[in-house]
């Protein structure tokens, strides 16, 4: 007993490990060609479709897949409406196997974490790096899953176990419970269902029987799934669940379908996998298909209302809302203008979400949370790669001069608006990592208030382009040199007796919020050198 | 946060005191574009007893700033003092407006 929980926990640490480096290293390697790579796998339904099915075919574990799909879309890398049918059909995929013999993945992941392994390790190409990451990330989720598969296959040794079986002969409910909780310990249905074909061979169970428990090991994965997808946050969610809708609905059904048979005597699925075939083993693996490809081909036909559904219930977050391109599309680099035009709506979206940094420099207000700078930084980084890319497009466009120079110019204005959230996102870690101590708190509390003004006088000036705000704007980031010093010399005397740390904390500060005031007056002036382009 | 209001020498004084912060921004403001209307009017500002200005109330400063350029008035600030000056300072304020020690060298100025 002891050797089976040690080999679950070992199990599902490896497992949230894996996972880890892949959602991690999916980060680094969202370059632009990877990303159109995704992009043109998924770039319709049924490309999407045969992806699923041959990733739940190969994974042999929707659960697996589901919550990479959701880690990549949690990255940016594919939107929900490209995870959708890749999810819907790896449920089909994951059946097939059934039909031909349980694959035995072990030998080959071990080859992949320990190959992948030592890449990683020694790989100084850092090109290559997060690749090897995300390998030897798959490698450990499957390993991890592979740990906990053979936890639960020690399952029959337990002297209870023919007892439990022999109980689901005695009600259908009984099959249910059983083939969900062996479903959830193994964590593939595919498993649950070659033991079921196993058992039925036996006559441990009979054919009715071994139906319930292949219904039941379809939800019990599901539940797997919540515990193991519950770390999940925004849009990704709707991913996870709508993976709960396919196989809690799929089931439903089915048990409807199943007693409306039994006890209704209507010829169902029952009838027809006996017509279909005599064998039994062969049956279950077909109830199994059914099961899943009506719920794939209902699914995939209201793609749009169910993930408005889902949307609904799991709306995205505001960062997952921001981090998206709002102006910019492809069809705007047909009119280079136009296409600049909506690259500077952007910034000023970018320009507009750097005031919400100020907020985690606040103190919290009682029951109230800190605002996460991290996902603050997250969400920006995002935007502003894509906008980045938006403008390397351009470039490579054929420009007029004037254009052209325009051109140069919101790309200055981008590098400028990159420095400044880089600037801001150190001064608020440094002050997050650090609070300052009481002697400190009434500068950092005068730093906030500056600095907000600062940055909501910036939104305003990059917003309207009105010549007053630019110009209040330009008048307000004069030097701040010699204050900065005389701060630094009067909270670094001996009257303040301030502790290492502490000093360090405030040259950072001080540092970094000149570094601002000098980014945001090279923005002023760069605005007021566009007054040109609106003339 | 309260606001005295009274003229002298042509010149309209708002002697305020206490916190002027995110909660009473929008009263200070209705204050300020209240006493300004849309005459040409000198705005001095007494900040002799405030004990705290944030971002929201800097931005209510500008916005009276703004309203004062368009009617040709004139906006002044007096006795800022304290971590009220520090601020105003790192905001780069007192680069952008007219401060004066006391209320005497304001109304001199004007004069």
């Amino acid at each position: 007993m002891a050797h089976i929980i040690a080999t679950l926990v070992v199990g599902l640490g490896l497992f949230f490990f894996g996972l880890h480096m892949v959602g991690s290293n999916l980060k680094h390697a969202s370059g632009r060609q990877f990303r159109a790579l995704i992009g043109r796998f998924t770039s319709s339904i049924w490309r999407g479709s045969y992806l699923g099915v041959l990733a739940g075919a190969t994974m042999q574990s929707p659960s697996a897949v589901t919550v990479i799909l959701a880690s990549m879309s949690a990255s940016g890398l594919l939107t929900v409406e490209q995870a959708l049918p890749i999810v819907a059909w790896s449920n089909v995929g994951s059946t097939m196997l059934v039909f031909v013999t349980l694959l035995d993945l072990r030998l080959m992941v071990v080859y992949l974490v320990g190959v992948s392994a030592a890449a990683f390790t020694f790989a100084h190409e850092t090109r290559w790096r997060p690749i090897l990451g995300v390998l030897l990330g798959i490698g450990l989720l499957f390993y991890g899953i592979d740990a906990m598969r053979s936890s639960a296959a020690g399952l029959p040794e337990f002297s209870w176990f023919p007892e439990v079986m022999a109980q689901a002969r005695s009600s259908y409910l009984w099959a249910l419970l059983i083939g969900i909780l062996l479903s959830f310990l193994s964590q593939s249905t595919t498993a649950v269902a070659m033991l079921t074909v196993t058992l039925a061979n036996a006559g441990v169970l009979g054919a009715n029987e071994a139906m319930m428990v292949i219904y039941g090991g379809n939800v019990g994965s599901t539940f797997a799934h919540m515990i193991l997808a519950g770390g999940l946050k925004g849009s990704s969610r709707q991913i996870g669940h709508f993976q709960d809708l396919f196989k809690i609905t799929g089931s439903a059904l089915f048990v409807g379908l199943f007693y409306l048979e039994i006890y209704g005597h209507v010829p169902l699925v029952k009838a027809l996998t006996a017509a279909l075939t005599d064998r039994l083993e062969s049956q279950v693996a077909l109830v199994n298909l059914f099961c899943n490809l009506t719920m794939a081909v209902v699914l995939s036909a209201f793609l749009g209302p169910v993930h408005q559904l889902l949307d609904r219930f799991w709306p995205a977050t505001k960062a997952e809302d921001f981090a998206k391109l709002k102006y910019l599309h492809t069809r705007a680099l047909a009119d280079p203008d136009t296409a600049i035009d909506l690259v500077e709506k952007e910034q000023t979206r970018l320009v507009e979400h750097l005031p919400n940094y100020i907020n985690a420099l606040r103190p919290v207000p009682s029951g109230g949370r800190r605002a996460d700078v991290r996902v603050m930084h997250q969400a920006f980084e995002s935007l502003y790669q894509e906008v980045q890319s938006y403008l390397t497009r351009l470039i490579h466009l054929h420009l007029s001069p004037t254009t052209s120079e325009r051109l140069t110019s919101v790309h200055t204005r981008h590098q400028i608006i990159g420095n400044l959230e880089d600037s801001l996102f150190e001064l608020v870690s440094a002050v997050d990592q650090k609070p300052p101590p009481p002697q400190l708190a009434a500068l950092v509390q005068n730093l906030t208030e500056a600095l907000d003004f600062l940055l909501m006088s910036a939104a305003a000036a990059v917003t309207g382009q009105d010549s007053e705000d630019v110009d209040l704007l330009a008048g307000l980031c004069a030097d701040r040199g010699e204050l900065l010093g005389k701060i630094r010399s009067l909270y670094l005397s001996s009257e303040h007796s301030l502790a290492a740390a502490d000093k360090s904390l405030l040259l950072s500060l001080t540092t970094l919020f000149d570094r601002i005031v000098w980014t945001v007056r090279r923005l002023a002036v760069l605005l007021q050198q566009n007054r040109q382009f609106r003339a | 946060m309260q606001i005295a209001q009274h003229e002298t020498n042509g010149v309209t004084v708002l002697a305020i005191s206490g916190r002027i912060d995110a909660t009473v921004a929008e009263m200070f403001k209705q204050n300020l574009l209240d006493a300004i209307g849309d005459r040409p009017v000198r705005l001095l500002l007494d900040f002799g007893q405030v004990d705290f200005i944030s971002s929201i109330g800097l931005r209510v400063l500008v916005v009276a700033a703004k309203r004062l350029a368009a009617v040709r008035g004139k906006l002044l600030f007096c006795c800022v003092e304290g971590p009220v000056r520090e601020v105003f300072e790192l905001a780069g304020f007192t680069s952008v407006a007219a401060l004066f020690p006391s209320r005497e060298a304001a109304l001199a100025s004007t004069a």
